[in-house]
């Protein structure tokens, strides 16, 4: 069991009751969080790895003047979140209008009630130790509320910079009110020379019709990085999920999504292209709790030289779920002798009407196909990046948005440059 | 042999057939006409007792019994026969096995003992030679696949094997070459006889050259509204079905 | 009401057919599990020295253990010491043939569709008939032996041939592999053992029977089979037991050993005692049975039909040390009322160009769980391995569940490895075509599943597979109008 002596400290000088609750409460699950911790993370020893660098969990605050992170902004978004160590950076971020990020102890008590429910409610602190770690140590939650009808088809990239030498914490809390739609990307930025772990928990609430459309790169070699991301969906509302990993010491990706009503979509689509030794673990649920809902998931990844691909798809189907559509699949390619692939598929289903499946294969690039490339004079280095990046269109080719599509295109061709083939 | 009268048929809230009325003898052969929607596949689906249609009004007798209580295996007992228009795949179980459960259950019902293996295996390698069908293919997975063209020869050698009063063939020429057509034609005409009646329900002329029709009914949403001859076919043929509609 | 609803409602438990107990005189060990009665059960046997000392180290291991709880089981607690460990029909004197064996006990075999009368037997099977915690006869010994082949109960074979069994008890499955593994080392009583001399195609199914007949024992055979180099076998297991409201354990251990050419096929068709329609008593079924593919170009092949006990806990494994070896795995399991299952595989290659495959084929209705755990594991070494994984499921009803999980670890780049599943419904479609043709709804469930278990009922030596697709339809029978 971990040492909770510096949790119980965080807990005892929160000033927030209601907040305090809720963190108390969370000390309560992580008797229940731990006890999972062996099978849920039997692939990824990130618990023991922090322990062994930080020696406790504690955060620290941060000392710079907000405005020297400034150069550290490059995005073609016209429209970008600055957060730093888990506190919104307001001065050097842009938003658009339509959108209202506060902290949540900075709401009018009316308001800090619509976000109370899901911000205690549906983080995964049942099952995951690092995710009740984050809801007591977290200091920042940020709240974005997304009004009635909102559509706005540029995205919004958020911008997470770590700069601290201990554990840094980032908590969200989106609510997409009926009938909006919008997109985000995120990505976590470390800008101090060691290696940091981020921990970073996100709940999105979606009401009836709502789309959300949310795009992660993830690219902090050295680093540890923890990010649980909890969606719970009304009514035909539909959530895309696009997740890009390509390096980092330990990350460890929880998707949970809940479908809680008839007729939701969800989509799940990821691809990791990993080197360096780096540790990729996807860790994702989809829970169909009411009739006609579709779900699809789709992970695929390369791996390469000393690295670890972890994936961990569950599909949940409740006995009420009945006309339940739900697919997953995860392909991986194994490029080196000292890369490892761990899969673990999973299916529970108490509704009979349902169609599900999932698979998952683990191989190698196609030496027919390779040599028949370099046959017509393409070099092998060419050709292997060319094979690579058609597998991964299959996944690219889900972002529905052409400009999206090719930066996400771009960016895989880049990555995958650096990969060797023996 | 078959009488409805005034039939209604839904499935969930959208009324289908809305006062059917037909009257079908033995050693006839009905042929029902009818652009796509009227209600043709609901009709032959009603008669054979899926459940997915209610049946709010109305009633169908087949050889005196009303048939509204009774469920589709003891109709196929009583010798009503549906060739599918879709025939459905059943993995792991051959045609032999399926049709020797069927024709096994059927004799039991009528206090008949059940053929052994090889007055089975004689029963079925005389009804194979009328639909030119091969042993290599009924020892496959049912249906699991077959060809369009095998399919629908599979289903007529169903109804060889089952040797019912009454056929009904589904759209049963959709999907066909000419070639199939004719095999699939023969093998329903040799099967034809004084003691059996067949309907086929068609939306084209083209199968009734060769499964000729005594009459010849056009279903339009969900009612005959014109009952002919084989020659009714020939003129909708030419004409289409809006010349019906143009008349009412 | 949909169709399905319908026919659902219409189902009703169908009575277990081998329900019934026979009274016969018994010597039964007094309720407990301690020292003193693993030493009573070494001593009831005869052992040698040895055998009672790896029993002691096993009991002193399980002492340590706790039961594991990771598989997707609900198991009541089990009170290890209201259980009697050992009970055998009584004998007066030790038998020289089948032809003494108390008639009782041979009409109780007959009653279950297993003849031991050698001439009465059409086909050839080699029957091992193992009552409670003994073996009370084995048919078929002598032709057997003219061929070297081995075949006699476990007790008989340690002291008869102490060195083979003394080589590879516990190599395949160590003692403290598994909390029930490591109770049965301590407890077991008896079980069949089996040899294949180099060469030697055994030519007739070997087969073990068990029946639980005592009440408030537990049952905890062992099997041991050896093939050595380009050795053929094919080995039947069966199983039977009363009905009774008391839940009664069976914890099993099944090693198999597989030298260079060498193959093993093995078979279960699992048929205890499930309980009542309400869940109420049953066996729990936890059963460790592992191979090793030892030699190059070796095999073992599980093939289970799983329709009884109240809880299965089993997972046939093979490990595929030796270059070129195949493992497989097919199953069949019907869960249905309160039954649960979890039950699968683990494949692990280690050597080069290993292939295995696994078609598993689960079936739920009524109340019951029916969980698929696998595990695919290829080693850093075995280059070109290849594994393929089928897992299907299908629902009957929407009170049942169905549920997969596989693990599937790689790290070797050389190797390719799929895993596909389905989770479905029977169609109504299906159901529609058959009862058009005359069938009922019975018969078309069973006709629909059996054509769904088929690829794995093939399997099934052809006496078996009769049996098998009888079982699967009674098991599933009431579950559809």
């Amino acid at each position: 069991m971990i040492d909770t002596v510096d949790l119980k400290k965080s807990i005892s000088i929160e000033e927030d009751n209601i907040i305090k609750e809720i963190k108390s409460e969370s000390l309560d699950k992580i008797k229940l969080s731990y006890k999972k911790y062996k099978e849920e993370y039997k692939y990824t020893p990130l618990l023991r790895n922090i322990e062994k660098k930080y020696g406790s969990f504690n955060s620290s605050e941060n000392i710079k003047k907000a405005d020297s992170y400034k150069d550290l902004i490059s995005t073609k978004d016209k429209h970008y979140i600055v957060i730093l160590n888990g506190s919104y950076i307001e001065n050097i971020s842009n938003i658009p209008n339509s959108i209202d990020i506060k902290n949540i102890k900075d709401l009018s008590k009316n308001e800090q009630n619509i976000f109370i429910d899901s911000y205690s409610k549906i983080d995964d602190s049942t099952d995951d130790i690092f995710s009740s770690i984050n809801t007591i140590l977290h200091s920042n939650c940020l709240t974005f509320k997304i009004n009635k009808s909102t559509i706005l088809k540029e995205k919004i990239s958020i911008i997470n910079i770590v700069d601290s030498s201990k554990p840094t914490y980032f908590r969200k809390c989106f609510i997409i009110d009926k009938n909006s739609e919008i997109s985000f990307s995120e990505e976590f930025i470390n800008v101090t020379r060691d290696g940091n772990f981020s921990n970073s928990v996100t709940e999105i609430y979606m009401d009836e019709n709502a789309v959300f459309n949310y795009f992660s790169t993830q690219n902090i070699s050295k680093n540890y990085h923890f990010n649980s991301i909890n969606v719970f969906q009304k009514r035909n509302s539909t959530s895309n999920f696009h997740t890009y990993s390509f390096s980092g010491s330990i990350i460890r990706n929880n998707l949970n999504i809940k479908l809680l009503d008839k007729s939701c979509y969800a989509n799940m689509y990821g691809f990791y292209a990993i080197k360096n030794s780096s540790h990729i673990d996807n860790h994702t649920s989809v829970d169909h709790i009411d009739e006609n809902s579709i779900s699809n998931e789709h992970y695929k990844g390369i791996v390469d030289d000393g690295s670890i691909g972890v994936f961990n798809g569950k599909i949940f189907v409740r006995q009420r779920a009945q006309k339940t559509n739900a697919f997953q699949s995860n392909n991986n390619i194994l490029l080196s002798d000292n890369a490892k692939v761990n899969t673990k598929p999973q299916l529970e289903i108490w509704a009979d009407d349902v169609k599900c499946s999932h698979g998952c294969t683990v191989g190698q690039l196609d030496d027919d196909a390779l040599f028949y490339l370099m046959s017509r004079g393409i070099s092998r280095k060419d050709a292997i990046s060319l094979l690579l990046s058609a597998f991964s269109t299959d996944i690219t080719e889900k972002i529905a948005d052409k400009v999206i599509r090719e930066e996400y295109q771009l960016m895989i061709l880049k990555e995958l440059e650096d990969l060797n083939y023996e | 042999m078959l009488e409805i009268k005034n039939l209604h048929a839904s499935i969930g809230n959208t009324k289908i057939l809305k006062g059917l009325d037909l009257t079908v003898n033995s050693g006839e052969v009905h042929a029902i006409m009818g652009p796509n929607g009227s209600g043709k596949s609901t009709l032959a689906s009603v008669i054979a007792g899926r459940e997915d249609y209610d049946v709010t009004d109305g009633e169908i007798n087949f050889q005196g019994n009303e048939l509204s209580d009774i469920g589709p295996d003891e109709r196929a007992r009583e010798g009503i026969f549906l060739a599918f228009q879709y025939p459905v795949e059943i993995p792991g179980v051959s045609t032999t096995n399926f049709m020797k459960t069927a024709v096994n259950q059927i004799r039991e019902s009528k206090g008949e003992k059940p053929l052994d293996a090889v007055e089975f295996l004689k029963l079925m390698k005389e009804k194979m030679k009328l639909v030119n069908i091969k042993q290599e293919l009924l020892s496959r997975s049912i249906n699991e696949g077959f060809s369009g063209g095998e399919k629908k020869r599979n289903e007529i050698f169903q109804m060889a094997m089952l040797d019912p009063k009454l056929s009904i063939l589904d759209e049963t020429d959709s999907g066909l070459d000419i070639d199939a057509l004719k095999i699939v034609s023969n093998g329903v005409n040799a099967l034809k006889s004084k003691e059996n009646a067949t309907v086929v329900v068609t939306h084209y002329q083209r199968l009734l050259d060769y499964i000729v029709p005594d009459f010849v009914h056009v279903l339009m949403d969900g009612k005959i509204v014109k009952s002919g001859d084989k020659n009714l076919a020939l003129e909708l043929e030419e004409k289409g079905y809006d010349w019906i509609k143009v008349k009412n | 009401m949909s169709k399905d609803d319908k026919i659902l409602k219409e189902f009703t438990s169908k009575e277990y057919e081998h329900g019934w107990s026979v009274d016969f005189d018994v010597d039964q060990a007094p309720k407990g599990l301690n020292e003193d009665i693993v030493k009573l059960i070494s001593k009831k046997k005869n052992e040698p020295n040895w055998l009672l000392d790896w029993r002691l180290k096993a009991f002193s291991n399980f002492k340590k253990m706790k039961e594991p709880n990771w598989s997707n089981l609900k198991i009541p607690r089990i009170n290890y010491q209201d259980i009697s460990y050992y009970s055998a029909p009584k004998k007066k004197k030790m038998l020289k043939s089948m032809d003494e064996v108390d008639p009782e006990l041979i009409k109780t075999f007959e009653k279950l569709g297993i003849s031991l009368q050698e001439q009465k037997r059409l086909s050839g099977v080699a029957v091992d008939a193992v009552i409670d915690s003994v073996s009370i006869g084995t048919t078929f010994k002598d032709k057997l032996s003219e061929l070297g082949i081995i075949f006699c109960s476990f007790s008989e074979a340690v002291n008869e041939h102490p060195d083979l069994v003394r080589k590879h008890l516990g190599k395949v499955v160590p003692a403290k592999d598994n909390y029930f593994a490591c109770l049965n080392s301590a407890v077991f009583s008896d079980g069949s053992f089996c040899y294949i001399p180099k060469g030697v195609r055994c030519p007739m199914e070997l087969s073990t029977y068990f029946r639980i007949n005592a009440s408030n024992t537990g049952q905890f055979e062992r099997t041991l089979i050896v093939a050595d180099e380009g050795s053929y076998v094919s080995y039947l297991e069966g199983c039977t037991a009363p009905m009774r409201d008391e839940n009664q354990l069976h914890a099993a251990v099944v090693e198999i050993h597989a030298e260079k050419d060498a193959e093993v096929k093995y078979s279960t068709v699992q048929n205890w005692y499930p309980g009542d329609k309400n869940g109420k008593g049953g066996i729990y079924n936890f059963v460790t049975k592992r191979g090793i593919c030892n030699g190059i170009n070796s095999k073992i092949s599980w093939t289970q039909v799983e329709t009884g006990s109240a809880i299965t806990w089993k997972y046939p494994s093979c490990i595929l040390k030796g270059d070129n070896s195949v493992g497989e795995f097919y199953s069949v399991a019907v869960t249905n009322n309160y039954q649960q299952a979890d039950t699968g595989t683990k494949m692990i290659h280690i050597g080069k160009n290993t292939r295995s495959k696994i078609i598993s084929k689960g079936i739920s209705a009524g109340h019951s769980q029916n969980s698929y755990r696998g595990h695919v594991k290829v080693m850093r070494r075995a280059n070109n391995s290849r594994n393929f994984s089928q897992c299907d499921s299908l629902l009957l009803g929407n009170k049942c569940g169905a549920h997969t999980f596989p693990y599937i670890d790689i790290e070797n780049k050389s190797s390719m490895v799929e895993h596909e599943a389905t989770t479905s419904k029977i169609g109504e479609d299906q159901i529609f075509y058959c009862l058009q043709r005359g069938i009922d709804e019975e018969n078309a469930i069973a006709l629909i599943v059996n054509g769904y278990a088929k690829e794995v009922l093939k399997q099934l030596p052809m006496e078996f597979s009769v049996e098998a697709q009888k079982l699967l339809s009674l098991t599933l029978e009431g579950s559809v109008g």
